[in-house]
């Protein structure tokens, strides 16, 4: 087998090795053979869980290491398709592709090209770029917010958008989390639900650790109706699970931390985000907040707000604010008005 | 708009539908489509009775037909099921990209005459497609459809398998490309208000490589304006320049001497060193980058290009608000397309109306003028695009 196949079990030729292995799932779930690689899946998954990536692999100079890096690849598939949770599959698809870059990037250009070849994006290679088509580039940058990754800012003639080698990793990076994370849950038969029972056990208890965390008492700390469409449209986002840009995390701290909510209930909203890293999500919550009250960043305004597309359906008081905080402040200012009626 | 005022353009509408060829859609099984009826509420109070899809072309022109709708839509989706009224039902199977240009969003429109305002989105349009959708982003022109809308301004349809499975997330994408949202900062914005006399290499990242929208504000502020201004006499010039913000006199000659010369400016296309002279401020240069930006940029409206599921006007049916075709027509025609003459219906046999308001305009080389309250004789043609606009009532009918 070749390494790449271990390295990278989500291309075609993998698929292909082991449909030609032609191994049966009795023997996957219980021969002894392939007990590493079911320890491996194992990791794999919590691994993914708690540190949003996917173990070191050994240095798959043998063919037996390779062979269980690779079926613990099958195997972890098996895992979250058992448990069937949404968080877990764009946690998990997130951690496999972020294992996949760093991985990539020991590889050569030409094999970079060839592997993005595999994942079925067609490049070009000049002396400084990466050369895809427009559509490739726009199905698969899409989720990627940065400022940098906005069509405006790219080279492009002709349909074909330039990209340099880094970001055409990155890229390749969103389109194996894509691929991942669409092909999953996968129907499993009863079976391997009670053959891997011991194993989804662990894992269950893994993912209720990490949810009880966080738990989501967002509707409690503030009142989400006060909030401005665009601020609500980013809550609702986090706690689907869904990648928040840079932008809309600053944007949402900054409101947050300008109306008064505490540091704790603001890390709490990011936890659900799939890549969310503790400490670095604490020391980004503390530095919009400032030592002093005065140090405090505010958040942008709605015109900015506009050119980041982060301003989404707005209302008839959007019309007539130009700030998310006066939204907030009118809206409470509303509020109490009529509760005095009342 | 009174009821002898509607018959005559329903008459004029059957006539109409009846007579000409109709723009059939790829896909037109698969499309939803719309109509607004010149029925009692028409034109204050506009009903749309969508959710409505044809089998045949057969079928969709004898609905026209009978019907002569005043507004005639279709879907830029495709669905599996596209009479289903609920949208969840009817599957989603893909969509054209369909830009919508209006003067609505001129800054000056309010000055401009309906003429004028037609002029400049046509400009806006060919840009558009010029430097855009054909050199930077690759479409094909066989793949495009351009059209003129009818009222105030032009649609463009992309028809290529490659968008189809686009989301809004992409086709957003392409609007804020061609409107240049979200365009990094060509300049640093560090020292934004200091009087900071950084060398223009250091602030513009205009280099080639940087990005196409880069190299186009490049190219417009080299040669566009600072051709334009090499070209004039030194005190025009200088008087230019210092109205420009952050130049005195002083800068405004240098940069003036710095350029003037042929070769000069060459060199500066050349090499991209914007380092002209010494001292010119920042501001300058970001005023020029704005100013380029605003010159290089289309508007089209942003929902209708994001929206997976709108519904576009027929090419080729008739604008019931101005009475004009919703012309379709090759881009080499788009150049001398004259909306008031090109896309006028109807002869000149007279029709007598009498005037809302006092109104003029030119159609189809004819002056037409009506005073309020008022009766005269007009060509068919005119008397058409008046009642619908509401600028006058036709009488006899």
């Amino acid at each position: 087998m070749e390494k790449k196949i271990a390295l990278y079990p989500f291309l075609p030729e993998s698929q292909n090795f082991v449909d030609e292995e032609d191994i049966g799932l009795v023997d996957l779930l219980e021969n002894p053979r392939f007990a590493s690689a079911r320890s491996r899946a194992r990791r794999r998954v919590k691994w993914s869980i708690e540190k949003g990536r996917i173990p070191p692999a050994e240095n798959l100079d043998k063919e037996l290491d390779r062979h269980s890096e690779l079926f613990s690849y099958i195997l972890s598939r098996l895992i979250v398709s058992c448990i069937k949770d949404d968080y877990l599959v764009k946690r998990y698809a997130l951690s496999e592709s972020k294992t996949f870059y760093s991985r990539i990037y020991r590889e050569t250009s030409l094999e970079v090209k060839e592997i993005a070849n595999s994942l079925g994006i067609e490049s070009a290679i000049t002396e400084q770029d990466f050369i895809v088509s427009l559509v490739d580039y726009l199905k698969s940058s899409s989720p990627l917010k940065e400022k940098s990754w906005k069509l405006v800012n790219r080279k492009i003639k002709s349909g074909k958008v330039f990209l340099t080698e880094k970001k055409f990793r990155r890229m390749l990076q969103e389109v194996v989390r894509k691929k991942i994370e669409e092909d999953l849950p996968l129907d499993v038969p009863d079976e391997v639900q009670s053959k891997l029972k011991y194993i989804l056990e662990d894992i269950m208890q893994t993912l209720e650790k990490r949810e009880s965390k966080f738990e989501l008492d967002f509707e409690g700390i503030v009142d989400k109706e006060l909030f401005p469409p665009c601020m609500n449209k980013i809550v609702s986002d986090a706690r689907a699970s869904r990648n928040l840009s840079h932008t809309e995390r600053f944007a949402i701290v900054s409101f947050l931390i300008n109306i008064n909510v505490g540091y704790n209930k603001i890390l709490d909203i990011f936890k659900s985000s799939p890549d969310f890293d503790d400490e670095r999500t604490s020391y980004q919550v503390k530095h919009i907040a400032g030592n002093h009250s005065e140090n405090k960043y505010k958040p942008p305004s709605c015109e900015t707000l506009k050119t980041y597309g982060i301003c989404v359906s707005p209302d008839w008081r959007c019309d007539r604010v130009s700030h998310p905080l006066g939204y907030y402040s009118w809206s409470l200012k509303s509020r109490k008005e009529n509760e005095n009626q009342d | 708009m009174r009821i002898r005022t509607k018959r005559f353009l329903k008459e004029k509408f059957r006539e109409y539908y009846q007579s000409s060829s109709m723009y059939i859609p790829h896909r037109l099984k698969n499309r939803e489509w719309g109509f607004i009826m010149i029925d009692d509420n028409y034109p204050d109070k506009t009903v749309m009775k969508r959710h409505k899809s044809f089998s045949s072309e057969k079928q969709l022109r004898s609905y026209v037909e009978s019907m002569t709708p005043a507004h005639a839509y279709f879907s830029s989706a495709y669905y599996t099921n596209p009479g289903i009224p609920k949208m969840d039902g009817k599957e989603w199977l893909g969509a054209d990209v369909v830009f919508d240009l209006d003067a609505d969003h001129l800054s000056n429109s309010e000055d401009l005459r309906y003429e004028e305002q037609l002029n400049e989105v046509k400009k806006e349009t060919i840009r558009l497609i010029d430097d855009f959708l054909l050199d930077d982003l690759g479409f094909d022109l066989e793949d495009l459809i351009i059209v003129f809308s009818g009222g105030r301004g032009y649609h463009v349809h992309i028809c290529s398998e490659d968008v189809r499975n686009f989301g809004s997330p992409e086709r957003k994408e392409i609007v804020d490309y061609v409107y240049g949202t979200g365009l990094e900062n060509i300049i640093e914005e560090s020292n934004e208000r200091s009087e900071s006399m950084d060398r223009a290499v250091n602030i513009l990242k205009l280099n080639k490589d940087f990005s196409t929208w880069a190299e186009r504000i490049h190219k417009w502020i080299v040669e566009v304006y600072l051709k334009e201004i090499s070209k004039l006499d030194k005190s025009d010039a200088i008087e230019k320049l210092s109205m420009r913000k952050g130049v005195g006199e002083t800068i405004a000659e240098r940069i003036y001497e710095a350029i003037k010369v042929e070769r000069k400016l060459n060199r500066i296309k050349e090499t991209g060193n914007l380092d002209i002279a010494k001292g010119v401020p920042k501001i300058f240069w970001m005023d020029l980058v704005s100013k380029a930006k605003k010159e290089l940029r289309v508007e089209p409206d942003e929902p209708v290009t994001s929206d997976i599921k709108r519904l576009i006007r027929l090419p080729s049916s008739l604008h019931g608000g101005t009475g004009l075709i919703v012309r379709p027509m090759s881009f080499d025609e788009l150049d001398n397309f004259n909306p008031l003459n090109d896309a006028v219906a109807f002869d000149n046999k007279d029709v007598d109306i009498k005037g809302n308001d006092d109104f003029s305009i030119n159609l189809k080389g004819n002056e037409i003028s009506i005073e309020e309250g008022k009766i005269k004789s007009v060509p068919e043609f005119a008397a058409v695009f008046l009642s619908c606009s509401g600028f006058v009532e036709v009488e006899g009918w």
